[in-house]
């Protein structure tokens, strides 16, 4: 996905975690590791980095490694990186680290590599595109029961997971056709927000969001 | 924790996390395409139109240009009421097609799409058939839209093809 840095109100806010003590700085590193655990696994699983051993190890030993550094975070905003591609970029040379300590011999990368290191990058993105959807179906069904609208998700699930007909909707919950649609329609709109504020979260300028919601469709085709 | 069936209306989706890439994808295909869509224009200027019946009457004569095949001007009141044949109701999908194609302003693309979901609602309601290449699921939220704008007898006209559409599926 096309990342750039984080927007000046994401760095601010990043800033703001660092400088605000021990606290601040156990925050980040937990919304680091929350968000980013998964789609590591996935990259480590999909590139080279599944030959240096257990992968939940790895990344462990990543976030154990690195999030303790005082620099780190410093570091990444110097770095001009996206946030992702500095995590990337820091799981290899974490391994790397790993290999030495156990003094076996680093060698070159094997022909094909490349091809390696795509799929896990895909595998990364797709990871990262299922949590944010995630965290997004439960922030919105969460919102929506706390107004007693459940009826309007499980409405927009059945259309679109299950792949219903409005006339079987309609008949199952009770709703006439233009509720339905508007049910559908209203939790669309807040999903369709609550993911974009995710992708602005994850650093994706304002102008590139529609892109990046295509993008994030194309990775989880089947 | 496994994902419902689809025949479970009483599931709780909540349930269902943490989702399969596949349910992922869905949700994210209906993200993507939840922005801004052509029955939006519509919508809006249905909204402003101080007579919604007569703006129908005038975007299907735009639409069809001036009348159709079999019997004169193609009324909305017709289609709602009629059931005209199919090779007539094919032939006014083709010109609102074409009206939708080439129109150049917002007004006549709103026009040549109300009119389009009137033939096809026709269709639907008149002969249980889906007279479009469209998804059924586009269509089905093209005529709810509508019908959420408009008064009867177009709004049940309307709801009753999103019903006879979805037992034809």
């Amino acid at each position: 996905m096309q990342r750039d840095h984080f927007p000046s109100t994401q760095v601010a806010s990043m800033q703001a975690l660092l400088t605000g003590g021990q606290e601040g700085r156990a925050r980040l590193c937990s919304e680091v590791m929350q968000r980013y655990r998964a789609p590591l696994l996935a990259y480590v699983r999909g590139s080279s980095l599944r030959r240096s051993g257990d992968p939940e190890e790895l990344v462990h030993a990543f976030f154990a490694s690195r999030l303790s550094r005082a620099d780190f975070f410093e570091q990444w905003l110097e770095s001009g990186f996206p946030f992702r591609r500095w995590l990337m970029n820091g799981i290899h040379f974490c391994a790397h680290e790993r290999r030495r300590a156990e003094d076996r011999a680093v060698g070159g990368e094997p022909a094909g590599e490349r091809v390696h290191e795509d799929a896990g990058e895909r595998a990364f993105e797709r990871a990262l595109a299922v949590r944010v959807i995630e965290s997004c179906v439960h922030s919105v069904h969460q919102s929506l029961a706390a107004r007693g609208l459940e009826r309007h998700f499980t409405a927009f699930w059945k259309r679109y997971v299950d792949g219903r007909s409005y006339a079987a909707i309609a008949s199952e919950t009770g709703l006439s056709i233009r509720e339905l649609n508007s049910a559908v329609r209203g939790v669309t709109a807040e999903l369709r927000a609550a993911v974009r504020a995710e992708l602005v979260r994850e650093g994706v300028e304002a102008e590139m969001l529609e892109i990046e919601l295509s993008r994030m469709e194309e990775v989880l085709r089947p | 924790m496994s994902r419902p069936q689809p025949d479970d209306p009483a599931r709780d989706p909540s349930t269902t996390l943490p989702l399969s890439a596949a349910v992922a994808h869905s949700i994210s295909a209906a993200v993507t395409r939840g922005g801004i869509r052509p029955v939006d224009f519509a919508v809006e200027e249905l909204r402003r139109a101080e007579d919604r019946a007569a703006w129908i009457e005038a975007a299907l004569r735009l639409a069809f240009g001036g009348g159709s095949p079999g019997s004169g001007v193609a009324r909305a009141d017709d289609l709602v009421r009629t059931a005209r044949p199919r090779e007539e109701l094919d032939e006014l999908r083709r010109r609102a097609t074409m009206a939708f194609g080439g129109a150049t302003r917002v007004e006549a693309r709103n026009a040549a799409l109300v009119a389009y979901a009137f033939v096809v609602a026709a269709g639907l309601v008149h002969h249980r058939a889906l007279l479009s290449s469209q998804p059924r699921e586009e269509i089905e939220v093209l005529l709810a839209e509508l019908a959420g704008v408009l008064g009867e007898p177009f709004a049940s006209f309307l709801e009753t093809a999103v019903k006879a559409g979805g037992l034809a599926a």
